[in-house]
């Protein structure tokens, strides 16, 4: 049982459930060598006479090898301060509306899994811009299923009053049953949904060459279902060089591809590159969605479009529009 | 249409994920409202989609933050066997910070700030000044959770009391974060800002089981005011003791204990 008098907690933390909390510490400073970017802090939470949080595990994020400084004296920085940002995105949790005597009016009928929840986490390195005067974030974005978790530290067999506690696991464990996305595609920060699946939105504003774009691509991580798809992907061609037609699912196998933090296209940082974040390839479907929404709306945006998604809906939000599809 | 039938038409529609069906609602300024600056609930931001309801907050009168209303969208929906309807919340005397729903519970959880709605952005001076407390010099009050139905705003049944005060002061008038997950609440009192450029802003975390009153705390890592303090509060079944500090410090002594 964790006493809380010293604790502190950053902003950025995320609650699956009434049971789980996942605190990320960003433990990686400019004068450190060889240690994890940052670790989860895996905290149940005990209801019972005195609530109480009991931190039960540690999961260790990739090794890096080193974050060089920014240029002396830029915003006052030193080398004690915290040169990677680890942070989980709000709004993941999970409870069952069917099993809660609180839940009111009509039942539902469908449910997700609580399984195939997925956490988001972004990595950013605030102040290593480009060059010497840009000071653009790098965002790397992390999707863990809730699975990862509770099967990496047996949640179900654990035992608060074991000796043991908290274990520590490294990255190597755990790792490759997530996966790494970079962001050079935006994805929503807003995000709300409860299932399997994120939203990634790439726009494009208009050029001389060509018109505005939307590219929205939905990712699902539901085993069950990339399973399927990789079977119906395998049945229709075994010609990998095809390229997939919009609004059809397409499987991705558990290696890097071009929105990987080791793609060409993604400027090349030491702490990415050779951290083993490229260790995180587990496999999942996409699609391209199509709809004549999103090509009309296009031309109109004026910075990003919002999406958001529960398990029936999605939602665009942006600077002129709202609208519904599902 | 059956039950089965209504889970095989939602499974086509997660595999195919075209688009069925198609509307535009009007919230918020759209709908009658005005947006306020300087305060996040009435200001251009993205009605918040949760469980299948959309929500969106607007100011009554063009010319002041309070009063507030709240537009609700229940979306169609095949888990519910519903077609979408819309409402409209109303509070006339409410200083609403922060707020979530949690649709499947009819639950609404509104943040309150017992102080006054005030601009802190002052464009009569030269230059014009933005005060980061919101107090305008005055002294804070408190911040209470209040838990309502989402349908017809009424007291929460469910709830084991309409209220609650943890005693939160902060440094500022601005409120923070508070998000639902069926049956507790969780809440992240701002620290004031820390001067470290680099350092992860931290917060006081709240968690709290609105259906049976159970309460957990933890308030350190505060940098606060000296002349700031935290009072006891005894819930309905846990008594919350803390013990601020007396002084600007990185890390308070407060602690949660029964």
């Amino acid at each position: 049982m964790q006493d809380l008098r010293d604790a502190t907690f950053p902003k950025f933390l995320a609650v699956l459930s009434n049971q789980v909390v996942i605190v990320p510490r960003s433990t990686f400073t400019y004068n450190s060598r060889n240690s994890p970017m940052g670790v989860l802090e895996i905290h149940m939470i005990d209801w019972s006479d005195s609530p109480s949080l009991s931190l039960v595990a540690i999961m260790e994020l990739p090794i890096v090898a080193s974050v060089p400084i920014p240029p002396p004296g830029l915003h006052g920085l030193s080398e004690e301060h915290t040169a990677i940002f680890c942070r989980c995105f709000p709004g993941s949790g999970f409870f069952s509306s069917r099993e809660a005597p609180y839940a009111l009016g009509s039942p539902r009928i469908f449910e997700p899994s609580e399984s195939n929840q997925l956490m988001r986490m972004q990595f950013s390195l605030p102040y290593l811009g480009l060059n010497q005067d840009t000071r653009s974030r790098l965002a790397s974005l992390l999707y863990i299923p809730f699975r990862v978790i509770y099967e990496t530290v047996a949640l179900d067999r654990l035992q608060l009053s074991d000796a043991s506690l908290p274990r520590r696991v490294p990255w190597e464990e755990w790792g490759p049953n997530t996966r790494w996305i970079h962001s050079k595609l935006w994805d929503n920060a807003l995000l709300q949904s409860r299932g399997s699946r994120s939203m990634l939105t790439r726009h494009y504003p208009p050029q001389a060459e060509a018109p505005a774009r939307l590219d929205l691509f939905v990712v699902d991580f539901n085993p069950a279902f990339v399973k399927a798809v990789e079977n119906q992907q395998s049945r229709r061609t075994s010609n990998k060089d095809i390229v997939p037609e919009p609004g059809t699912w397409v499987y991705q196998p558990p290696e890097t591809n071009e929105i990987s933090p080791t793609a060409s296209n993604v400027y090349q940082h030491v702490w990415l590159g050779e951290c083993g974040a490229d260790k995180a390839v587990a496999p999942y479907a996409w699609l391209q969605v199509k709809s004549e929404y999103v090509d009309k709306i296009a031309a109109h945006i004026q910075e990003g479009a919002t999406v958001m998604m529960d398990n029936e809906h999605s939602k665009f939000a942006c600077s002129i529009d709202i609208g519904i599809y599902n | 249409m059956g039950k089965y039938k209504h889970l095989h038409l939602h499974q086509t529609r997660q595999k195919s994920h075209t688009t069925s069906s198609m509307e535009t609602f009007k919230l918020g300024v759209l709908n009658g409202g005005f947006q306020y600056r300087f305060h996040s609930l009435t200001d251009n931001h993205a009605p918040k989609l949760k469980g299948g309801t959309l929500t969106k907050w607007s100011s009554i009168n063009p010319n002041s933050y309070l009063p507030l209303q709240l537009d609700v969208v229940q979306l169609a929906s095949l888990n519910l066997g519903a077609e979408s309807k819309q409402w409209k919340l109303a509070y006339e005397d409410m200083n609403i910070k922060d707020y979530d729903v949690e649709p499947a519970c009819d639950l609404l959880v509104l943040l309150e700030y017992l102080g006054p709605a005030l601009d802190p952005f002052n464009p009569n001076v030269f230059p014009p000044t933005f005060d980061v407390t919101g107090l305008d010099g005055g002294t804070p009050k408190a911040f209470v959770f209040h838990f309502r139905t989402l349908s017809t705003n009424e007291s929460h049944p469910s709830a084991v009391k309409p209220l609650l005060d943890c005693g939160i002061i902060t440094g500022n008038a601005f409120g923070f974060w508070v998000t639902c997950l069926g049956d507790i609440i969780v809440s992240r009192p701002k620290c004031t800002p820390s001067r470290d450029p680099s350092s992860d802003s931290c917060s006081g975390l709240i968690m709290y089981n609105w259906t049976t009153g159970a309460l957990l705390v933890s308030l350190s890592g505060w940098v606060k005011p000296h002349w700031l303090e935290l009072i006891t509060h005894t819930g309905s079944k846990r008594r919350v003791v803390y013990k601020p500090s007396q002084s600007f410090i990185s890390s308070s002594t407060g602690h949660a204990s029964v």
